[in-house]
């Protein structure tokens, strides 16, 4: 058949990404990728630590400390101003920082002659952050926090919802019951202490790893890694992670209002921690990726009763990460029409394997959705994300290549295996959206 | 879903940092004795740069099909990946009088069927093949644009140019679009993100012309637009002489032309039709435009005015000026809202040139108790910018983040081809990337200034606010910037409800 051949001709290429990895007498974790594409430069700090880490009465902790990592260390005495004014000036690109449930990143793309300048805020913010911290700084950053808590979630729509059901999932005291972003209660109760107590703990060299991606010789660069962050002294080992997540045996249904016109099923699930099964990325591409997935054929095209739908795993959460499936409803049509129709594609999953078609444009999918991001040294999910990633979940980053492999091999067998693990109705959470306003149901505004 | 925090909600910029009290140095954070001191003299001064990095943007090789298509090529060989891009030099520009959506509606309906696929066929064939398909629907263009793997960029390239040439705009497919269209319209009218936005354009281009109106219509106008709009639409604009094709990736020349030639060469060219010039609003007093968000946590804040096209003879002392404004995080608008009074998470303004002017836009979410004070501080800034006063630093550090920042639009593909349609589209010259940094360079301070007293018009700005009207309407009115009018989130008119929010 012509679409086989095709299939076989497009399958030979896979994506990979030569590094160098070593660790720096202060246990900092080195990976070195050269790539001389573009004169530029992606330099991506990863940290440890994230809500995961978190103790009670503390939610959102960890991400309000990422904001103080750009409010100036000794040798950059300031405020975020003077950081991003350094960084931008110098033609930094793709700035920023994030924080997960697990860790904590901090990256920025130099053009190629600037990438020294890089390794001296980082290793000034590892080594001397709490030179300058003070209370103005957490007093402000707090607020802009809280600013954010509300700009992504409460005044967007279903923003509540999505926060619902992760407490749902990960009930206190699961330090993601947090959402990451935490609670404005918590966010008030954070203190200078905690700051420095936080710093002390998490934000150590041999607590973080250093990925360097980009338009440099490694003979270069070497001795300006030892330069910067080599005299930086370790930290003590950071208090393992304790938390559970307990597993649920009953599916637990709530009804949010929130002002939106059109209603919305959300089912979530506790998913496997990362690298644990190599069927759910798949798996989530069949339902809900592009628009020949299950979901998106059997409710927007064929039924027309959904606006949209999705279906997603996130691999980076060790307490199980939480598999989400979504649907918005069509106008004219209701939550439980639509609920039932997702249990119906669900329950063909569990009952059957995907046809080998499916299955092989997933994999097809996730492939070259990995080489576009492959394009990117730094930024968001780029190479050195990618180094990172690996490197901390399976301590090597060539995991990056072994896992591309074990994936493309996943079998239509195990696909359904990992839906009869993880989907079962008894385990999960469905919330459902409905409009606030007493009007007409769905679709108020037609 | 993943879950990210972030830092920066963009790129924006500051002012001059107060010296914080240092706090002691932590005792858990002090070096052992065994250890060397981790300070040492050379951390007190930023490195200086290594040898200067002389980036020279790619310049495409320029070819044209029998047929008079213009093709652009860039060939790099990194990635076994090819990026195209469509360009065609007609959007929301095009959208006739009450068919607001109507290009975006046919951009969105090209991969919904064609005489030979249906749309089930369609995805699947690029899935199959590994491919990405996508379309943009901008104020003057339209993009259609395919990332394939090289090795099966024929056949890839054979259902692109299926979609792009020969959609068949089945009523069945209009339908079924037409109604996710009118779903994503209610879902747009729930954000005050978008609310704001929208509001915004349909002030300051007011309602006789195609930018007063979201690119993706309004309820009304969608409802309103049948098949036989959409297939006219594509016929008029989608024509070789108004198109151009950008090819970035693993693709040689040699074998890329004949493959082109084979699947654009017999796309037939037409006249362009004629165009009913569309006004703007002629602007009568300032007014604060009010839409109620009962009870939000937060208000949405969207000033603008008319702003400038894309080929400006100013268009580069602006860009520069608007760095400083707000275009960067390290901006005076993010300084004052977000660092100095904690008032937002994050604030910007920004230029949409065209090749005919677009808004000018300063905005952002603020916290609701706090709705007045900022929008006074969003006043004072744009006051202050129009004062032309800038210092020798932010005119240095606005010009060195947009020259540095350039080779970073070319590290993909997919963005590289992308950067050259949006030029071409935009009316640009071919040789806009390669000299940008040069022009950048030659902009002064006095020019900065220049731009800044003729381009913005703080006292006749247009301000929108999405918030709850109850509680803010009372200090909004106080500050004395214009009547209040209220609207509803399409950007009508609330009379009949306007007493509801007086105090």
């Amino acid at each position: 058949m012509l679409a086989a051949a095709i299939l076989l001709a497009a399958g030979a290429a896979l994506p990979e990404i030569p590094f160098e990895k070593y660790q720096l007498g202060n246990g900092l974790t080195v990976i070195l990728s050269e790539d001389h594409r573009a004169p530029v430069v992606g330099v991506d700090v990863w940290y440890h630590v994230g809500a995961v880490n978190e103790r009670k009465g503390r939610s959102g902790f960890a991400h309000l400390f990422e904001h103080l990592m750009f409010q100036g260390s000794k040798h950059l005495n300031g405020d975020e101003r003077t950081v991003f004014a350094m960084f931008e000036r110098n033609g930094a690109t793709n700035l920023n920082g994030t924080t997960e449930w697990d860790r904590t990143n901090y990256f920025e793309t130099m053009p190629a002659d600037r990438l020294e300048l890089a390794l001296w805020v980082e290793s000034d913010r590892m080594g001397f952050l709490l030179d300058t911290v003070d209370q103005k700084k957490l007093d402000t950053q707090r607020d802009v926090v809280r600013n954010e808590r509300r700009q992504s979630i409460e005044n967007v729509p279903y923003g509540r919802a999505e926060e619902r059901l992760v407490q749902l999932l990960y009930p206190e005291p699961n330090p993601y019951f947090g959402y990451v972003i935490g609670s404005h209660e918590d966010l008030q109760r954070a203190s200078l202490d905690d700051v420095r107590e936080f710093f002390r703990t998490y934000y150590a060299p041999d607590n973080a790893s250093l990925a360097i991606v980009g338009d440099f010789r490694l003979a270069e660069v070497k001795p300006l890694v030892e330069k910067y962050f080599g005299p930086l002294p370790r930290g003590p080992h950071p208090p393992p992670v304790t938390a559970k997540t307990e597993p649920h045996t009953a599916e637990i249904r709530e009804t949010l209002r929130d002002q939106v016109q059109l209603p919305k099923v959300l089912m979530g699930w506790v998913g496997p921690a990362p690298l644990q099964n190599p069927a759910v990325a798949p798996l989530m591409r069949i339902l809900a990726a592009g628009k020949s997935s299950r979901l998106y054929h059997r409710l927007v095209y064929e039924k027309k009763i959904a606006q949209d739908v999705s279906a997603s795993w996130d691999p980076s959460m060790q307490l199980g990460g939480i598999i989400e499936i979504t649907a918005t409803v069509q106008a004219g049509h209701t939550p439980e029409e639509v609920a039932a129709a997702l249990d119906a594609e669900i329950r063909g999953l569990r009952d059957a394997p995907p046809t080998p078609d499916e299955l092989e444009r997933a994999k097809r999918n996730l492939r070259s959705g990995l080489f576009a991001q492959l394009e990117n040294v730094g930024g968001f999910g780029g190479k050195a994300d990618q180094l990172n990633y690996y490197e901390m979940w399976a301590h090597d980053p060539g995991a990056f290549s072994s896992q591309l492999e074990t994936t493309l091999a996943v079998t239509p067998a195990q696909v359904q295996e990992a839906a009869r693990r993880y989907l079962q109705e008894s385990q999960r959470v469905v919330i459902t959206v409905l409009p606030e306003q007493k009007q007409a149901s769905a679709g108020g505004a037609r | 879903m993943k879950k990210l925090w972030i830092v920066a909600l963009l790129l924006s910029c500051a002012s001059a940092p107060k010296k914080p009290a240092a706090e002691p140095q932590a005792a858990a954070a002090a070096p052992s004795p065994a250890q060397p001191s981790p300070d040492a003299s050379f951390r007190a001064q930023p490195p200086a740069p290594g040898a200067p990095v002389v980036f020279q943007a790619p310049v495409p090789e320029q070819h044209t099909l029998s047929n008079g298509l213009q093709v652009f090529v860039i060939e790099r060989h990194d990635v076994p990946l090819v990026a195209l891009s469509l360009a065609v030099r007609s959007g929301e520009d095009t959208d006739p009088a009450g068919k607001a959506g109507l290009s975006s509606l046919a951009l969105d309906l090209l991969d919904e069927g064609t005489p030979a696929r249906d749309a089930a066929a369609i995805a699947r064939a690029f899935e199959d093949l590994g491919a990405r398909y996508g379309t943009a629907a901008d104020a003057d263009s339209s993009r259609v644009s395919l990332t394939a793997l090289a090795d099966t960029l024929d056949p890839a390239l054979e259902v692109f140019a299926d979609v792009v040439l020969h959609p068949a705009f089945r009523s069945a497919d209009v339908e079924r679009v037409r109604v996710e269209r009118l779903g994503q319209i209610a879902q747009a009218l729930d954000d005050p993100q978008s609310v704001g936005q929208h509001v915004l354009s349909r002030v300051i281009f007011g309602e006789k012309h195609p930018w007063g109106y979201p690119a993706e219509g309004t309820v009304k106008s969608v409802k309103s637009i049948t098949r036989k709009d959409l297939a006219a639409w594509h016929k008029a604009w989608f024509r070789p002489s108004n198109a151009a094709l950008f090819v970035v990736g693993d693709a040689q020349s040699a074998t890329l032309l004949p493959l082109l030639e084979k699947r654009f060469g017999g796309w037939k060219d037409g006249l362009a039709p004629k165009m009913a010039a569309s006004g703007r609003a002629k602007n009568g007093a300032r007014v604060v435009t009010l839409v109620d968000k009962p009870a939000a946590p937060q208000s949405q804040i969207w000033i603008g005015e008319l702003g400038v096209a894309s080929t400006a003879p100013d268009i580069f002392p602006v860009r520069v000026m608007n760095n400083i404004l707000g275009g960067s995080f390290n901006s005076r608008l993010n300084g004052n809202l977000r660092t100095e009074h904690a008032y937002s998470y994050g604030v910007f303004s920004f230029y949409d040139a065209h090749r005919e002017a677009g808004p000018f836009v300063a905005a952002g979410g603020v916290v609701s108790e706090k709705t007045a004070d900022a929008l006074g501080e969003f006043m004072k800034e744009l006051t202050r910018m129009k004062s032309g006063e800038v210092s020798e630093a932010e005119l240095a550090d606005a010009k060195e983040a947009l020259i540095r920042a350039i080779p970073a639009l070319f590290a993909s593909n997919e963005q590289t081809s992308g950067a050259y349609a949006r030029a071409w589209a935009h009316g640009l010259p071919a040789d806009y990337y390669a000299t940008y940094q040069q022009r950048v360079q030659a902009v002064g301070k006095e020019e900065v200034a220049k731009a800044a007293r003729d381009r913005l018009h703080p006292d006749e700005m247009a301000i929108v606010v999405v918030g709850p009207s109850v509680e803010i309407a009372p200090r909004l009115e106080a500050l004395g910037l214009g009547r209040i009018e209220l609207r509803d989130a399409q950007g009508e008119a609330r009379k009949a409800t306007a007493a509801a929010a007086r105090p």
